[in-house]
């Protein structure tokens, strides 16, 4: 920090304990994000996004089926405008449900939930169909 | 180790909590915007890592140029500049946790490349807060401030006006406007506001009369004039380069809209190097 209400220097001169404890901190703080940082750098191969669906144990409340979903992308890349189709069938009918998120960065999860009409009370089958993505 | 200054716990609280003011102040535009937090996991971290350096490396030469005594040696002012960095990681991972851009379930990544992105911004703001927000500055004016000898000088003033610029630019850089404005206009008017931000430099440098342009701008000659003038624009339009190379704003863009984009991003860089330099230069009574 700059600026400072400053001394001569002195035998006096120094920081007092509130500047060390604050530089300290700084450095750690610092010295962490460079490492996580240059681990990264490192790593990084530039491989395309690769999206993983999962989706979760449907819940049926008052005829209405809510499914989670999560959404992994285990490339070095994003994906963006990620879109999943979902499909549905239960005895004759069959539902189909987009399920759209803006972007699943590089190593990173993104959750949701879809919803379908279910009056029948059971879940049905449940399957991902397709996933679309741009590459920013 | 040997230190310039000795302050009380009370003035180093006070300073820091300027610091803060000023980093919220000149970055906060930047924190609310979504294209910096992408910025954080599209990246390459290569480039992210780069991006933290470049920043270490604009904070020593403002702290070097415009804040400190003579007396402070490079340990105090790369002290200053980690400092700086460190308010600027927790002042920004803050904020991005209020606004529920962060989380604990955000990964360690995206976590990372989000807060970086917006950090660094903040941490300069950090500088320049706690230096230009204060009242009493104690004499404390840097190698731009009162000797007449030294407050023309030509790097120090160059190094000042690239913090400014980037200060400014930093807000505009990553937002996909640059890109829009620099790919519908004709070639004419990218012309028009490259001129335009010229003109706009030579009025607040020369012209305008504001505070600080008789003790930091070179205009006993002309050729003084026009030096400070083209070297200003220059500065802004590598100010305004760095600011959207780093938010990845040239990515997939052929040469001639990058060019575009800089000239566009040129106007707040031009005026973050000509009223910006002056704003942010210590500012004690003469």
């Amino acid at each position: 920090m700059k600026n400072r209400i400053r001394k001569p220097a002195d035998e006096t001169s120094g920081k007092n304990p509130l500047e060390w404890i604050v530089f300290a901190v700084s450095c750690l703080l610092l010295l962490a994000t460079l490492g996580v940082l240059t681990v990264e750098a490192a790593t990084w191969r530039g491989s395309p996004a690769k999206l993983t669906t999962k989706l979760g144990i449907p819940d049926i409340k008052d005829g209405i089926l809510l499914l989670p979903v999560e959404v992994s992308n285990d490339g070095d890349r994003v994906a963006a405008e990620v879109q999943i189709e979902i499909v549905r069938r239960s005895g004759e009918s069959e539902q189909r449900a987009l399920f759209t998120v803006d972007f699943v960065p590089r190593h990173g999860i993104r959750r949701g939930r879809i919803s379908f009409p279910a009056e029948e009370g059971q879940a049905g089958e449940l399957r991902v169909v397709s996933a679309a993505f741009r590459e920013p | 180790m040997n230190f310039s200054h000795h302050r009380a716990v009370s003035e180093s609280a006070l300073e820091y909590g300027r610091g803060i003011a000023g980093g919220l102040i000149f970055s906060l535009p930047l924190i609310y915007t979504m294209e910096v937090w992408w910025a954080g996991f599209v990246l390459n971290p290569s480039r992210i890592l780069l991006y933290v350096i470049s920043t270490f490396g604009l904070l020593l030469l403002y702290n070097r140029f415009a804040g400190l005594r003579r007396d402070a040696s490079m340990v105090e002012v790369a002290i200053d500049s980690v400092e700086e960095m460190g308010i600027g990681l927790i002042l920004a991972a803050l904020i991005l946790w209020l606004t529920g851009q962060i989380d604990l379930q955000t990964e360690i990544l995206e976590m990372t490349g989000k807060v970086v992105m917006e950090a660094m911004t903040v941490a300069i703001g950090v500088s320049v807060g706690s230096s230009q927000l204060g009242g009493d500055d104690g004499g404390d004016e840097g190698v731009s401030g009162h000797d007449e000898k030294e407050e023309s000088k030509y790097v120090p003033q160059a190094a000042i006006a690239l913090c400014g610029a980037i200060l400014f630019a930093a807000n505009i850089a990553p937002t996909e406007e640059v890109a829009i404005i620099a790919m519908e206009s004709p070639p004419w008017k990218i012309l028009l506001l490259a001129l335009g931000s010229v003109l706009a430099a030579a009025a607040v440098l020369h012209y305008s009369g504001m505070y600080g342009a008789e003790r930091h701008v070179a205009k006993d000659t002309l050729f003084l004039k026009v030096r400070g003038l083209l070297t200003t624009y220059a500065v802004a339009l590598a100010g305004a380069a760095a600011c959207l190379h780093f938010f990845g704003g040239f990515d997939g863009q052929p040469l001639g809209i990058a060019l575009s984009m800089c000239v566009v991003a040129g106007v707040p860089a031009t005026l973050g190097a000509s009223a910006g330099r002056l704003l942010i230069q210590t500012s004690s009574p003469q």
